[in-house]
């Protein structure tokens, strides 16, 4: 699996995913920024949670980059990329705009992420990459 | 019931974990994850988050649940800041 993504106007990988509301409806999402800095599966503006209809999902408390702590609520969620869905943990916001993916997302789904400066980014499957690093070594 | 507000189910999460579990479970589980049901003070556990959450819900779909990273003082780790420099630059 090979899925080109692209940079924002900032500058930020991004891809694009697919969120199931509680009904079963897929909701695409657009310029997913893969955050590579954030360790878990996939964050959300809160509001757009309540459009999309989520199951709830445990409170939890999170670190931010100047180790402070935050307390976030989550939902429990499916995501569709590409043929695949996994369901996991999905923070919601308050304050940030952007819908994230991190490590998380790219440990379930099983994905490397590839930048090839200045203008390629695209998400590959690992087993790929492994396979090159066989070769290679 | 009616559901706690989102800082009662961390504050209770906490207490119960801290007199309950947190000596046991940082000796032994280090860095595995946890979800507690604030209500039974019920506890599961996975090296993923997501086989925590799925294993409680299974077990008490109507819990009110608390994730934590055993031995970390997040579940999780964001990478902007709580002035919220980055939000607004993305």
């Amino acid at each position: 699996m090979y899925t080109p993504g692209h940079f924002d106007r900032q500058g930020n990988p991004c891809t694009q995913v697919e969120v199931r509301g509680l009904d079963g409806r897929k909701h695409p999402l657009d310029d997913v920024v893969i955050d590579t800095g954030f360790s878990g599966f996939l964050q959300m503006p809160k509001s757009l949670a309540a459009v999309i209809r989520l199951e709830d999902g445990p409170m939890v408390e999170s670190t931010l980059a100047d180790n402070r702590k935050i307390a976030m609520e989550t939902a429990y969620g499916t995501v569709d990329f590409q043929r695949y869905s996994r369901r996991g943990v999905i923070m919601l916001s308050e304050a940030l705009p952007r819908v994230l993916v991190g490590m998380d997302f790219l440990r379930i789904f099983r994905l490397a992420l590839v930048v090839l400066p200045p203008s390629e980014v695209a998400l590959i499957d690992q087993n790929l990459v492994s396979g090159l690093a066989r070769i290679g070594g | 019931m009616e559901k706690p507000s989102p800082d009662e189910i961390v504050e209770r999460g906490e207490r119960i974990y801290n007199e309950k579990y947190r000596e046991e479970y940082e000796r032994k589980y280090r860095d595995s994850f946890v979800v507690i049901d604030i209500r039974t003070e019920d506890i599961w556990r996975s090296q993923k988050p997501e086989k925590a959450v799925e294993a409680a819900k299974k077990k008490a779909p109507e819990g009110v649940f608390y994730l934590i990273r055993v031995g970390s003082p997040g579940a999780f780790r964001m990478s902007y800041t709580s002035d919220d420099v980055y939000a607004r630059a993305l």
